[in-house]
C-alpha cells in the first residue's frame, strides 16, 4: 500500500511541478542550414541524423562539422527531432543522456534563439543547425545555404 | 586554471560519509554551479547532472531484502526503502581546442563504503586524433556491458533499475586506467573498437551482517579488455571480453583462513584448509564476456544482453546471465516487460567433515562445515525475474517510473538478496514480488 500511496502522491504533485512539454505550435517546415562556404548544397535525412545524433563528427565531404541545437523544451527542437527520426523527443533526450553521462560525447551546443542560430551558422564554416522555414534568398544574403527541408509529413 | 570545486573539497575531510551526507555535499556543490553558470569563469565548462528519487519495497518480506546492488548495505536499505534507487550525479566537461577534453562525474548514492573519492565515477582526460582515434587516461566508467557506463542515470533507461540478475552482482563501477578507441563512422552507421586496461576497487555487503568483516573490500586488476560496438539506423550491437584478477582477499575470507590454519583444525580436518583455499579470491582470474543488442523500430523497444563469467575461484559468482526487454511507446507512456535470468547451480562437492573428537570443544568441526557450505550461497545467483513497468515522460527531462518484479529464487541463491536468517541459511526455492517507483530527471 505504501508504494501505491507514494505513486498517487507523485501523480498529484506533478501538475504543480511542471505541465508537460509545449504544445506543438507549427505545421511550418524546418530548414537544415549550413554555411555557404562549406560547399555543401544538399544533405539527406540519413546524413542529418548521423550528424545530430552524434554518430558522425564530419560532413560527407570530410570537413569537420559543428552542430547547434535549440533549447531542450523548445517546440522547434521537438518538431525537428521527431520529424527527423520518427522518435519521441523523450527517446531522443534519453539517448543523449546515455551519450553525455557515459562521457562519450556531448549533445550539440544549445543557442538562445533562431537569430543567434542564423548568426552562428553565417560565421562558422563548420556549422550546421536548423530553423523554422525562412526565405532561402534572404538566408543566402547572410552566407547560409538550406541543405534539407523537413516537414511534418516526413515523420516516419 | 584552478580546478573546479577545489575550494569545497579542501573544506571537507576525505572521510567516511554516509549517503545523506554525500548527497548534501553534492547539493552544496551544485549551488555555485547554478550561480556561476552564466559567469565568465564557468562559461567554457559544461555543468550538467542527473538524479533519481525512488522508493522500493525493500522491507516487504521479513526473510529476504530487496537490493539494487551488492555494494549497498543490507540493513540500511531494509530500513530505508528510499535509499535503494535514489542518487544524485554531477558532471562537468571542458574542451580544450579540437583535440582535448576533460570529463568529471561524481555520484552520491547508497553504498557500503561511502567516500568522496569513491563517489567519483569519472575523471579522465581524452585526446582525439582526427576522426577515428581517441585515447582516455584516468578514471572511467567500467564499460564492459551494455548499460555499464550509464547505469546510474535512471533517466536514460526505462526500468526502475537495470535487471537484477544481470547487473546487481557487478560490484565494480569504474576503473582507473587507459582506454584506446577507434571509431569508423560514416553517414550509414558507426563501428567502434575499444581496448582498455586498469585497476578497480569496491566494497560489498553480500550477506545481512553489518560492519566489520561483513563489509568486504575488493580490488581487481583489469588486465585487458576489448569491446566492439556497431550501430546502424535503429540497431546497435555490442560485445565485450575482459580478463581481470582479484588482487586481495576479502576480510571475511582472511578471517576464515586464519581460523582453519589453527593447529587443532589442521590436525583433525586438514581438508578444511584446502576448501578455504578454493574459496580464495586473491589472484583468482576471471573472464567476463557479454553480448548485447538494442533494436528500436518506430515506437517499439527491444533489447537484450547475455553474459558469461568464468572464474577459477570456487566460491564466487559464476555462470551465465541474460535478459530481454520488450516495450512500446504510446505518447508519453512506455510500458515494458522484461525477463531476466541468471544460471548458476553449483553444489558443494567436498566430503563431509569428520565428527569432532572428544578433546576438541563439541561441534567445532560441524560448525566450521556449516560455515563453509553456507558461504557458497553468498556467491550463487540462480534465479529469474519477470518485470512489468511503465515509464511516463510527463515533462521535458523528467520521468516517473513504476515497476513490479516477480522473482523466483532457486535453492541457495543468496548472492544478491540477503536474508537475516543465521547460518545455515539453507534457502529453498521460493517466489518474491517487489514494487518500486522512481522520479528521474536530468539537468
Amino acid at each position: 500500500m505504501k508504494i501505491i500511496k507514494i505513486s498517487l502522491l507523485i501523480l498529484v504533485l506533478i501538475p504543480m511541478i511542471e505541465v508537460g512539454a509545449d504544445k506543438n505550435p507549427a505545421s511550418q517546415a524546418i530548414q537544415v542550414i549550413v554555411n555557404d562556404q562549406s560547399k555543401l548544397r544538399t544533405l539527406n535525412r540519413q546524413q542529418i541524423m548521423s550528424l545530430f545524433l552524434g554518430r558522425s563528427r564530419s560532413f560527407p565531404n570530410g570537413q569537420k562539422s559543428k552542430t547547434f541545437d535549440h533549447k531542450m523544451d523548445s517546440p522547434l527542437r521537438q518538431n525537428f527531432f521527431e520529424w527527423l527520426t520518427g522518435k519521441s523527443i523523450s527517446d531522443i533526450d534519453a539517448y543523449w543522456a546515455r551519450l553525455r553521462y557515459s562521457g562519450r560525447t556531448s549533445p550539440p551546443k544549445v543557442l538562445k534563439n533562431q537569430s543567434e542560430t542564423i548568426r552562428r551558422v553565417g560565421n562558422n564554416v563548420n556549422a550546421i543547425a536548423y530553423i523554422r522555414e525562412q526565405n532561402p534568398m534572404l538566408l543566402a544574403k547572410k552566407g547560409i545555404v538550406v541543405v534539407h527541408t523537413l516537414r511534418n509529413s516526413d515523420a516516419q | 586554471m584552478k580546478a573546479p570545486f577545489s575550494g569545497h573539497l579542501a573544506r571537507l575531510p576525505l572521510a567516511l560519509m554516509d549517503f545523506p551526507k554525500v548527497l548534501l555535499f553534492f547539493l552544496y556543490l551544485s549551488i555555485p554551479v547554478t550561480v556561476s553558470a552564466e559567469s565568465a569563469l564557468w562559461q567554457d565548462w559544461e555543468f550538467t547532472g542527473f538524479g533519481t528519487l525512488g522508493y522500493a519495497q525493500s522491507d516487504k518480506y521479513s526473510d529476504l531484502i530487496l537490493k539494487r546492488n551488492i555494494t549497498q548495505r543490507s540493513q540500511e536499505v531494509e530500513d530505508k526503502g528510499w535509499l535503494v534507487d535514489s542518487r544524485l550525479g554531477l558532471q562537468l566537461r571542458k574542451e580544450w581546442g579540437p583535440n582535448w577534453d576533460l570529463v568529471g562525474q561524481a555520484v552520491a548514492q547508497e553504498k557500503t563504503r561511502n567516500t568522496l573519492e569513491n563517489s567519483i565515477e569519472m575523471a579522465f582526460v581524452r585526446y582525439q586524433v582526427g576522426n577515428n582515434w581517441s585515447f582516455r587516461l584516468g578514471r572511467m566508467a567500467l564499460d564492459i556491458f551494455q548499460l555499464s557506463d550509464h547505469r546510474n542515470v535512471g533517466y536514460s533507461y526505462h526500468w526502475v533499475r537495470p535487471p537484477t540478475e544481470f547487473y546487481s552482482w557487478i560490484l565494480f563501477s569504474h576503473s582507473d586506467g587507459f582506454k584506446a578507441s577507434y571509431e569508423l563512422a560514416n553517414m550509414d552507421g558507426l563501428l567502434r573498437l575499444e581496448a582498455y586496461t586498469g585497476s578497480t576497487e569496491a566494497s560489498v555487503n553480500i550477506g545481512y551482517g553489518q560492519g566489520g568483516s561483513s563489509y568486504n573490500g575488493a580490488e581487481a586488476d583489469l588486465e585487458l579488455g576489448a569491446g566492439i560496438t556497431w550501430e546502424k539506423n535503429n540497431f546497435s550491437l555490442r560485445a565485450n571480453l575482459t580478463r581481470f584478477s582479484i588482487t586481495e582477499n576479502t576480510a571475511a575470507l582472511d578471517e576464515l583462513k586464519a581460523y582453519v590454519s589453527d593447529p587443532t583444525i589442521q590436525t583433525y580436518w586438514p581438508e578444511a584448509a584446502q576448501i578455504t583455499e578454493d574459496y580464495s579470491l586473491k589472484d583468482a582470474q576471471f573472464i567476463y564476456a557479454s553480448l548485447g543488442f538494442s533494436w528500436l523500430p518506430g515506437a517499439w523497444v527491444l533489447q537484450g544482453e547475455m553474459s558469461d563469467i568464468d572464474s577459477d575461484s570456487f566460491g564466487i559468482y559464476d555462470g551465465q546471465r541474460a535478459y530481454f526487454q520488450l516495450g512500446h511507446r504510446f505518447g508519453s507512456l512506455l510500458p515494458h516487460i522484461t525477463y531476466s535470468r541468471s544460471w548458476d547451480g553449483r553444489d558443494y562437492p567436498y566430503d563431509p567433515a569428520p565428527a569432532t573428537p572428544a578433546e576438541v570443544p563439541a561441534g567445532t568441526l560441524e560448525s566450521l562445515e556449516v560455515t563453509l557450505i553456507d558461504s557458497l550461497s553468498s556467491g550463487i545467483v540462480n534465479q529469474y525475474t519477470i518485470s512489468l513497468g511503465v515509464r511516463w515522460d510527463f515533462a521535458s527531462q523528467k520521468v516517473l517510473k513504476v515497476q513490479c518484479d516477480r522473482t523466483t529464487i532457486y535453492d541457495n541463491s543468496l548472492g544478491i538478496f540477503p536474508t537475516p536468517e543465521p547460518a545455515p541459511r539453507n534457502w529453498q526455492e521460493d517466489v518474491r514480488t517487489w514494487c518500486s517507483t522512481t522520479f528521474d530527471w536530468i539537468f
